[in-house]
């Protein structure tokens, strides 16, 4: 809508797209990012516009204009808060609009817009707040959640006209949500429910390319990496090319899981992607070197934490150590190797209160966990390794 | 949208009516009385304002709050420095009894609490001698058959008075001295559930420089990597509370461990001294260890444990949550109220 249109006509474009069913210019139309938002006319009095609104169209659309009107009014208050709570309010009266329709879904993709917006809006309180209010994360969860009710119990509509298309779009909004809550055992429901979906593998490209990024990163949290490997990877190849920052984040968290697996990223990769923060990471993990980690670790620290892979990283010393104590044995070439070589190679990282209590037990779960085959002989103080095969390749061992 | 702030009006440590009442019930708790009263007539008249402290009641649904009953937070603060003070440090009466009338007059110190909601450094004392309270508890009621300590009751008390604790940090007016040892405890408490890793290293960012977070975070990162050595070793070393907020996670990482070593020192020739395993997963006595590792049907011969790698069998004894080096003759009340 031009910035100079009276109110009539921007009511007249409503009015043309809904009866032309064109959910994407509805949802321009009530996109707080569209021009139409600094129209003046927008900004009479609310009674005067209501009275304009009820002349021209029927419920519910009355109510959703009005409460896009009542954001419009939000956004020139310059009050994150109330711009949230209106837009709640607009969500809302879309979700009627949206049941008020039978065998038609042309309005989901006026959902996914509103939907964004008010995620945006939620995200931006939240951190205006520091923190404190989660309640407008909560609420918006809960205005999605009963889209997504509307959508997922769309079962007489034929597959073309059925509204269940909308759902994948809905689910990795909520997900954005739970993560930034920290809440993520509610997604769980919700995977089970788009894995049970018969048309789980026809949604729109994009959107499931960010639904196993998700379910990704929740495998990643629950140490199970052989799906975090294979669902993020999914999301990265099957990427646009185009988004380089989406590809970007995906490596992020793929690198740790892959490099748990036991592979290491090359330069190059690293370089494309400008993610060299991990550079020093995999190259101490592959040598085995416990003080470049430590130290690599502390230098990117507050990247790291920022994106949540600090922690992943931690799961990694264990095959920092796999990797140290095989240069022990190539060392020594033998296969009773005395548990003091092990002390002097971690003293030598640094680890000065380090003693032979401590080294078993870190043998021990490398024994029990696969990496190493053997076993320890506590009185005569020996790791007796296996002459088969003693540090079987990491990404054969699974993983625990 | 905010209701209107409630302030109680009753100023006695327990409102007369309820004294009443119990009097004539005689439901009074043998704390409540005073000593060497022959006559329980004039002795409770005495009992007024002193000792008696009003009892945790299920709130009755549609029922509407009579202020009287209520404490407001300069008398809930008094009357729980009382408890602590005057009650928990009796070594006249055994600890069952002491913890029994104790953790329901606390619990009813934080229903006025929450029904005041009220804020403020008062309130965040009164949480955080509720909170050192609760975790004594588990140490000393370890042994305890249910009858007398019911730990899911106390944990569902300690993570209501710690979570309202946490929160109240948040404002920033509010006195947040203590906050790095009550985050403390809420990590270690809370060491095996999801999203705590999560809270402790946004907490690690804030508490750089707190010698006891610092602390409590090796602990928990000795944990989280399995190294049951460092684990034990760190814990040896800790305050009385972080040990009680750490002792329900006890029994299972010694599980773990002795799962562990029963594979990765599992061979025929192999031999573990008993002794040592006393040490690294700091049982009370080489006896517990003993019969620790025969409870999981490890042969114990001759003080040397036989690791097989055949699979263990699984049970839960609270005797063994018990940790080396706990002394039993300290102070409670120096501990949960310092200075």
């Amino acid at each position: 809508m031009a910035f100079n249109q009276s109110f009539t006509q921007y009511l007249g474009s409503l009015d043309y797209a809904i009866n032309n069913k064109d959910g994407r210019k509805l949802g321009q139309l009530l996109s707080i990012k569209d021009s139409h938002i600094q129209n003046p006319s927008l900004k009479q009095r609310e009674d005067v516009l209501q009275h304009y609104i009820c002349q021209r169209f029927a419920p519910p659309y009355i109510d959703l204009i009005a409460d896009h009107i009542k954001v419009v009014a939000a956004i020139h208050h310059y009050d994150p808060r109330h711009t949230f709570d209106a837009q709640l309010g607009l969500l809302q009266s879309f979700s009627r609009v949206l049941q008020s329709h039978k065998d038609e879904n042309w309005a989901i993709s006026t959902m996914y817009l509103l939907i964004s917006e008010l995620t945006a809006l939620a995200f931006k309180v939240y951190h205006y707040t520091k923190g404190k209010s989660t309640d407008v994360l909560e609420k918006s969860a809960e205005a999605l959640m009963s889209c997504f009710r509307i959508c997922a119990g769309d079962s007489r509509s034929s597959l073309e006209t059925s509204k269940k298309w909308g759902m994948l779009g809905i689910v990795n909004n909520l997900f954005k949500i739970y993560f930034k809550l920290n809440k993520l055992h509610l997604c769980k429901p919700l995977t089970r429910a788009i894995n049970s979906a018969t048309i789980k593998d026809e949604f729109l490209k994009s959107h499931i390319v960010t639904y196993r990024y998700y379910v990704g990163r929740k495998a990643m949290f629950d140490s199970q990496f052989k799906e975090a490997d294979e669902n993020l990877s999914f999301a990265f190849n099957h990427c646009h090319t185009a988004s380089r920052k989406n590809k970007r984040l995906i490596l992020m968290y793929l690198l740790p899981v892959k490099m748990m697996i036991g592979y290491i990223p090359s330069n190059r990769l690293l370089s494309k992607y400008r993610l060299t923060q991990f550079l020093e990471i995999a190259s101490a993990v592959k040598i085995g070197n416990l003080l470049k980690f430590k130290e690599a670790v502390e230098k990117h620290e507050k990247f790291l934490i920022r994106c949540g892979v600090y922690l992943m990283l931690e799961r990694l010393k264990i095959l920092i150590y796999r990797n140290l104590f095989k240069k022990v044995f190539l060392l020594m070439r033998v296969h009773q190797l005395p548990i003091s070589a092990f002390v002097v190679a971690l003293r030598s990282m640094q680890e000065e209160d380090i003693d032979a209590d401590e080294v078993e037990c870190i043998l021990a779960n490398l024994i029990y966990t696969g990496y190493v085959r053997g076993y320890i002989s506590h009185q005569h103080q020996k790791l007796v390794v296996s002459k088969q095969n003693p540090f079987p390749v990491p990404s054969q061992v699974s993983l625990r | 949208m905010e209701g209107e702030l409630l302030e109680g009006k009753c100023l006695f440590m327990c409102p007369l009516s309820e004294q009443t009442r119990r009097q004539q019930q005689n439901r009074l708790s043998v704390f409540e009385i005073l000593p060497n009263a022959t006559s329980r007539i004039s002795s409770r008249l005495l009992a007024h304002e002193i000792k008696a402290v009003k009892e945790y009641a299920r709130p009755a649904a549609g029922k509407a709050i009579d202020l009287n009953l209520i404490r407001p937070i300069d008398v809930l603060l008094k009357t729980i420095r009382y408890l602590i003070k005057s009650v928990a440090n009796r070594q006249d009466k055994p600890w069952a009894a002491i913890y029994s009338f104790v953790s329901n007059r606390i619990r009813a110190i934080k229903q006025d609490l929450t029904i005041q909601r009220c804020k403020g450094n008062k309130a965040i004392l009164v949480l955080e001698l509720a909170t050192r309270f609760y975790l004594c508890s588990e140490l000393k009621m370890v042994d305890a058959p249910v009858e007398e300590f019911d730990p899911i009751l106390n944990k569902e008390q300690l993570l209501d008075a710690i979570y309202k604790l946490l929160e109240l940090y948040i404002d920033d007016t509010a006195n947040c001295s203590n906050q790095a040892e009550f985050e403390s405890y809420n990590m270690l408490y809370n060491l095996d559930t999801e999203g705590i890793k999560v809270r402790a290293m946004l907490m690690n960012t804030y508490f750089r420089e707190s010698v006891i977070f610092q602390h409590a975070l090796r602990i928990c990162k000795a944990a989280w990597q399995k190294n049951y050595v460092r684990f034990f070793k760190l814990i040896s070393k800790s305050s009385y509370l972080c040990k009680c907020a750490v002792l329900r996670h006890i029994y299972r990482i010694r599980r773990e461990a002795i799962q562990t070593m029963n594979i990765a020192y599992g061979n025929r020739a192999s031999r573990f001294p008993i002794e040592k395993l006393a040490q690294i997963l700091q049982f009370k006595e080489c006896s517990l260890a003993e019969e620790f590792s025969s409870a999981y049907g490890i042969e114990v011969t001759c003080n040397q444990l036989t690791f097989t790698k055949k699979p263990l069998i699984a049970f839960q004894d609270r005797r063994f949550n018990t940790i080396a080096s706990t002394d039993d003759d300290i102070s409670i009340s120096a501990i949960i109220a310092p200075g």
